[in-house]
C-alpha cells in the first residue's frame, strides 16, 4: 500500500507540470507578438483574417483584412499592431501601413510599419504559389495596444491560426522531414527495436532471458547493460538532432528549419548530450565494473539500482516527449530565467524538461547513496582505500561531486517549475531572479562538466597502465589531485556569468580559481603521459589508440579553455562559437575516451572481442571528423551561438561547411561503431577471461561473468568472505 | 611492424592537429578596431602563442617518451590480482604544481590591467550615456537628450568618432546580450539590473550589433547597427534632436 502510494506521488510529481499553467489564457500559442515586451496575452482580443478563400487557386492573388477587436480602448495614435506568417506564396504590402519583414522568411512574413501603428485594420494581398499541391497554414498575432506609447501591461495580444487547402492538395506531405517528432519517433522506435533485440536475442552474455527478466532485474550487471542500451539510445538521438543543427548552418540563409524548431533542436541536444546520455554512459561502466572491481557480489542496494535506472530511462523519455506535445524545452540547455518562464515559452516544453530532470536528479541521489555505500562498505577484505582500482577511484569522486551539487539543481528546477505552474516568483527579474538562476544553475553546472570527465579519465587510467605495460605513474599524486580538482571545481561557478555584472573582486578570485582548475588536471594529464617512459605500449589494442586520440584532442580543450578564464577574453569570446568549440573539444576527448571504455570492457560484458580493424577504422574516422567539425569553428571568434541563420555578408560559410562535412563524418564512425558492436556479439573472437593482460579484479571471472560474480572463482587472491 | 605504423599515424595526427589549430585560429580572427579591440586582440595575442608554445612543448614531450619504448616487459608492468605498484616523484610533482601556479598567476595578472580598463570608462567631458534596452528581438536607444528610436526602425546605434560613450544596458523582456563583436565589447542585458560597457571608437563607419544569448526563436534576428560619426556630423544630429 505504502509502495502504491509513492508510485501515485512520484507520476503525480512527474506529471503535475504538462497541466496548463494558470498565468495564460491562450493555449496552442508558440510564441507572442513580437514587439510591445510589455504586453500579455489574452483572450478579449480576438484577431481575424477576412477573405481567404477556403480552398486557394494557384498563383492567384487574394486581398486579406486583418482586423483587432476588444483589449484597451483604441485612442488614435498607437493603438494596434500585427504579425501575419504564411507556409507558402507571396505577401504584398498594400499601403505604407504594412511591410514584408526581410530574412529567411522574407516575403511570407508581414508586419506592420510605424504608419500602421495607429490603426487596428489593415489591408494586404497574398499571392498564393504557382503550385497548388500544400496546404498553407496562416498564423497571424495581433496586439491591442492602450496608446500610451510604452510596452505597458495594459497591452493584450491573441493570435489565430487558419489552414487553407491547395485546389489540388493531397492533404500534405506524409513524412515532414523538418519535424523533429517525425525523427524522434523513428530513431526511438528504432533504438527501442535494435536494444530490444540484441539485449534478448543475440546477447550472448544472457541465455534465453525473458521481457519479464529485463523489467524486473535487479543485478548490477543486468541494470549496467540497460544503463549502455539507454544512454547509447540517448546518444543516437542527441547526434541526430546535432545534424540537424549542422544542415540548418551549411549555407547562409538557410530554411531547413524555423527559429523556433532549430532552438528546439539545441536545447534537446545540449540536454539530452549532457544529461542523459554522457553523465548516466558513465553508470554504465560503473554499475558493472565497480562491484567486480571491488570485489562485491553486487551493489550494496540491488532495488534502488533498479529504481535509479528506470527513473533515468524515463526521465529522458518525459523530457523528450516535448516533441510531441507542442514543442520541446527552446530555452537552451541552461534554461536561463526569465525566457524559460511561462510568460516567455507558453508551452509544456520546459515543463516536460523539468519533469525529466527532477526523475534525473532523484534517480542519480540514489545512485550516488548507491555507489558511495558500495565503495566505501562493499570492498573486498585486503582491500585498503588508497589501492582501489583507479576507474572505482573516479567514480567514487564523480559520486561525491553528484551528490553535492545534483541538489542545487533539483532546488532550481523545482522553484523553475512552482514558477511554471503555480505561480511562485522565485525568478522574477523583480527579484533578480535571472543572477539567482545564473547562480544556482552554475553551481551545479560547472561541477557537471567534472561529473561527465572524471568516469572518462578513470577509464584512461585504467587503459593505460595495463596496455603499455606499466604500472600508473604518480597514483597516490593523482588522488590527491582529483581530491583538489572536485573542491575547486566547486567554487568557480561564476566564470560563467563573468560580464553578468558581478563584483569585480569576485570576478579576479574566479579568474585565479579556474585557472587554478589546470593544476591538478595539469598533474593528472602529466602523470597519464609518464606512464608512458620505457614503456611496451601495444598499438594494435583499440582501447590504448583511443585513449592516446583522446589525451591528443583533451589537451586542445584544456589550452583553449584557458582564455576564456580571462575576464577580459570572456568579453569577447562569452556566448561565440570559441566556447562553443572549446567545451565541445572537452566533451568530445571525453567521448573517445568513453568510446576507448567500451572497447576495453566490451569482452567482458560479451564475452567476445570487438574487430581490431573496424575498430581502427572507427577510430581514425571519428578522430578526423571531431577535428574537422570543430577545429574551424574555433575562428568564429564573432559568431553567436545558438542562431539559426547567418548572412552570406558575415563570411562565416567556409568553417560552416567544413564543419557540416566532420559532423557526418563522425556520424559515419559511429554508425561503422554501431554495426562492430552488433557483428561481434556473433561473430567476434572469444576473448577469454583478460584479454588485455589487467590487473583489476574484473579479469579474474570469466567472460560475461557468473551471476554473482565470485561464486564460482578459483580463489582469486582476495575472494569474498562469508557468504 | 604494424605497430611501428599505428604509433607514427598517432604522432603525424597529432603534429597535424596543433599545426592546424594553431595557425587557423589566426586565420580566423580578423583585426577590431578602437580602444577595446587593441587591449583584447594583445592580450589575444599572448595567449595564443602562450598556448601554442604549450601544446607544442606537451605534445612533444609525449613523442619522445613513447620513443623511450623498450623490447622486454618492464619490471613493474600490471599482473593479474596484483596490488597497485606505487611509482612516482612527490618532489617533481610538487615542484610542477608550484611551476604550473606561478606560471597561471602571472598570466592572470597580466590581464588584471586590461579588466580593469574594461571595467572603468575613461570619461571625458564630452562623454555621455546612451540607455540601451534589449527587446525580442530589438534594441532599444535612449539618449540624454530624450531621443528615442529602436533597431526595429533600422536606423542604427549613432555614437561619435574619438569619444568615449557609456552604454548602460538592461533587458526589457528576456536575458540578452549586447554586443559590438568589431570593437570587443560586450555586455549582458539582464531583466533585472543595468550593466555598464563602454566604447571608444576610433573609425567612423559601420558595425554590426548582435544578440548573444539566446532570446527566443528569432535570437538570430536580433541585430542592429552602430554608426560611428564624426564629431560634427553627430553634434549635428543630436541637436537637432534625431531628425535625418
Amino acid at each position: 500500500m505504502k509502495r502504491l502510494l509513492a508510485m501515485a506521488i512520484l507520476v503525480l510529481i512527474a506529471f503535475a507540470p504538462t497541466m496548463e499553467g494558470v498565468s495564460n489564457g491562450i493555449a496552442n500559442v508558440d510564441s507572442g507578438c513580437t514587439c510591445h515586451g510589455g504586453g500579455s496575452a489574452s483572450n478579449d482580443v480576438t484577431v481575424t483574417i477576412t477573405g481567404l478563400p477556403d480552398v486557394y487557386n494557384g498563383s492567384e492573388s487574394y486581398e486579406l483584412t486583418i482586423n483587432i477587436t476588444g483589449g484597451p480602448e483604441a485612442s488614435g495614435a498607437n493603438s494596434g499592431g500585427f504579425n501575419l506568417h504564411a507556409d507558402g506564396g507571396e505577401f504584398v504590402s498594400l499601403d505604407n501601413h504594412t511591410r514584408v519583414i526581410d530574412g529567411p522568411n522574407k516575403g511570407i512574413e508581414m508586419t506592420h510599419t510605424l504608419e500602421g501603428n495607429d490603426v487596428r485594420e489593415w489591408t494586404v494581398q497574398w499571392n498564393a504559389p504557382l503550385d497548388d499541391t500544400d496546404d498553407i497554414s496562416f498564423k497571424v498575432f495581433g496586439n491591442a495596444v492602450d496608446g500610451d506609447g510604452l510596452n505597458s501591461a495594459g497591452d493584450l495580444w491573441s493570435s489565430q491560426e487558419i489552414l487553407v487547402e491547395g485546389l489540388n492538395s493531397d492533404g500534405g506531405p506524409i513524412i515532414d522531414f523538418t519535424n523533429l517528432a517525425w525523427w524522434l519517433i523513428v530513431l526511438t522506435i528504432l533504438g527501442l527495436v535494435a536494444a530490444v533485440v540484441v539485449l534478448m536475442v543475440r546477447n550472448p552474455a544472457v541465455d534465453k532471458k525473458t521481457v519479464m527478466h529485463w523489467l524486473t532485474t535487479t543485478n548490477h550487471k543486468d541494470i549496467g547493460m540497460l544503463y549502455l542500451w539507454t544512454t547509447l539510445l540517448f546518444t543516437i538521438i542527441g547526434l541526430a538532432l546535432s545534424l540537424l543543427i549542422r544542415i540548418q548552418l551549411i549555407v547562409p540563409d538557410n530554411d531547413f528549419m524555423t527559429g523556433g524548431l532549430f532552438n528546439e533542436a539545441v536545447t534537446m541536444h545540449g540536454a539530452v548530450m549532457v544529461l542523459f546520455a554522457v553523465s548516466p554512459m558513465s553508470f554504465a561502466f560503473a554499475n558493472y565494473i565497480v562491484p567486480l572491481q571491488i570485489g562485491a557480489k553486487d551493489m550494496a542496494f540491488p532495488r534502488l539500482n533498479a529504481m535509479s535506472f528506470w527513473m533515468i530511462l524515463f526521465g529522458g523519455l518525459v523530457a523528450a516527449s516535448g516533441f510531441f506535445f507542442g514543442g520541446a524545452a527552446d530555452a537552451g540547455w541552461t534554461f536561463y530565467s526569465p525566457l524559460t518562464s511561462i510568460e516567455y515559452s507558453p508551452g509544456a516544453g520546459i515543463s516536460l524538461a523539468g519533469a525529466g530532470l527532477v526523475l534525473l536528479i532523484l534517480s542519480v541521489t540514489f545512485s550516488t547513496v548507491n555507489f558511495l555505500v558500495t565503495i566505501l562498505q562493499m570492498k573486498t577484505p585486503g582491500m585498503p582505500l588508497m589501492k582501489m582500482p583507479m576507474f572505482t577511484w573516479n567514480i567514487l569522486f564523480t559520486v561525491i561531486l553528484m551528490l553535492a551539487v545534483f541538489p542545487a539543481l533539483m532546488a532550481a528546477v523545482l522553484m523553475l517549475v512552482g514558477d511554471r505552474v503555480f505561480g511562485t516568483m522565485f525568478f522574477d527579474p523583480s527579484i533578480d531572479g535571472t543572477t539567482w538562476w545564473l547562480h544556482i544553475f552554475w553551481f551545479f553546472g560547472h561541477p557537471e562538466v567534472y561529473i561527465v570527465l572524471l568516469p572518462g579519465l578513470g577509464m584512461a587510467m585504467e587503459i593505460i597502465p595495463n596496455t603499455v605495460r606499466r604500472s600508473l605513474y604518480g597514483r597516490k599524486i593523482i588522488i590527491y589531485s582529483l581530491v583538489v580538482a572536485s573542491i575547486i571545481s566547486v567554487l568557480v561557478w561564476a566564470h560563467h556569468m563573468f560580464i553578468t555584472g558581478i563584483n569585480p573582486t569576485f570576478r579576479k578570485i574566479e579568474t585565479i580559481g579556474t585557472e587554478l582548475v589546470s593544476v591538478p588536471f595539469g598533474l593528472i594529464y602529466l602523470s597519464l603521459l609518464a606512464t608512458f617512459y620505457r614503456s611496451k605500449p601495444d598499438w594494435k589494442k583499440l582501447p590504448l589508440v583511443f585513449v592516446t586520440g583522446a589525451i591528443g584532442i583533451f589537451l586542445v580543450g584544456g589550452i583553449t579553455g584557458v582564455y576564456l578564464s580571462s575576464v577580459a577574453m570572456d568579453v569577447n569570446l562569452r556566448g561565440s562559437y570559441y566556447l562553443v568549440a572549446h567545451f565541445h573539444y572537452t566533451l568530445g576527448a571525453v567521448a573517445v575516451m568513453t568510446l576507448g571504455g567500451i572497447y576495453y570492457w566490451y569482452p567482458k560484458m560479451f564475452g567476445r572481442m570487438m574487430d581490431q580493424k573496424l575498430g581502427m577504422y572507427h577510430f581514425w574516422i571519428t578522430f578526423i571528423g571531431i577535428n574537422l567539425t570543430w577545429i574551424p569553428l574555433f575562428g568564429l571568434t564573432d559568431m553567436p551561438r545558438r542562431i539559426y541563420f547567418y548572412q552570406e555578408s558575415a563570411g562565416w560559410e567556409v568553417a560552416h561547411l567544413i564543419a557540416t562535412i566532420g559532423g557526418f563524418v563522425v556520424f559515419a564512425g559511429q554508425l561503422l561503431f554501431f554495426y562492430n558492436f552488433w557483428r561481434s556479439m556473433k561473430h567476434g573472437e572469444i576473448a577469454g577471461p583478460n584479454p588485455w593482460n589487467g590487473s583489476t579484479l574484473e579479469w579474474t571471472v570469466s567472460s560475461p561473468p557468473p551471476p554473482h560474480n565470485f561464486d564460482h572463482s578459483i580463489g582469486h587472491p582476495f575472494a569474498q568472505e562469508g557468504e | 611492424m604494424q605497430n611501428k605504423r599505428a604509433f607514427g599515424l598517432i604522432f603525424f595526427s597529432i603534429v597535424i592537429l596543433m599545426l592546424t589549430f594553431g595557425s587557423i585560429i589566426k586565420w580566423f580572427q580578423e583585426p577590431g578596431t578602437g580602444e577595446h579591440a587593441k587591449v583584447y586582440d594583445n592580450l589575444f595575442l599572448i595567449y595564443w602563442t602562450l598556448g601554442c608554445i604549450v601544446a607544442v612543448t606537451v605534445y612533444g614531450f609525449f613523442l619522445w617518451l613513447v620513443t623511450t619504448e623498450v623490447e622486454v616487459e618492464p619490471s613493474d608492468a600490471p599482473f593479474l590480482g596484483q596490488m597497485p605498484i606505487e611509482r612516482g616523484n612527490v618532489k617533481l610533482s610538487w615542484s610542477l604544481t608550484v611551476i604550473i601556479t606561478v606560471f597561471l598567476l602571472v598570466l592572470s595578472s597580466v590581464t588584471f590591467d586590461s579588466i580593469k580598463f574594461f571595467e572603468t570608462p575613461e570619461l571625458e567631458e564630452e562623454s555621455f550615456t546612451v540607455q540601451v534596452t534589449g527587446w525580442q528581438y530589438y534594441w532599444e536607444y535612449e539618449y540624454p537628450n530624450g531621443i528615442n528610436y529602436t533597431s526595429a526602425t533600422d536606423e542604427p546605434l549613432r555614437i561619435p568618432v574619438d569619444t568615449p560613450v557609456v552604454f548602460e544596458v538592461i533587458g526589457g523582456d528576456v536575458f540578452h546580450s549586447f554586443a559590438l563583436p568589431e570593437h570587443r565589447i560586450k555586455v549582458d542585458a539582464l531583466p533585472s539590473r543595468p550593466n555598464i560597457g563602454w566604447i571608444l571608437a576610433e573609425e567612423t563607419g559601420t558595425y554590426p550589433i548582435r544578440c548573444y544569448e539566446l532570446c527566443g526563436a528569432d535570437h538570430a534576428v536580433m541585430i542592429g547597427e552602430l554608426e560611428v560619426m564624426e564629431k560634427s556630423d553627430f553634434d549635428q544630429w543630436y541637436s537637432g534632436g534625431g531628425a535625418q
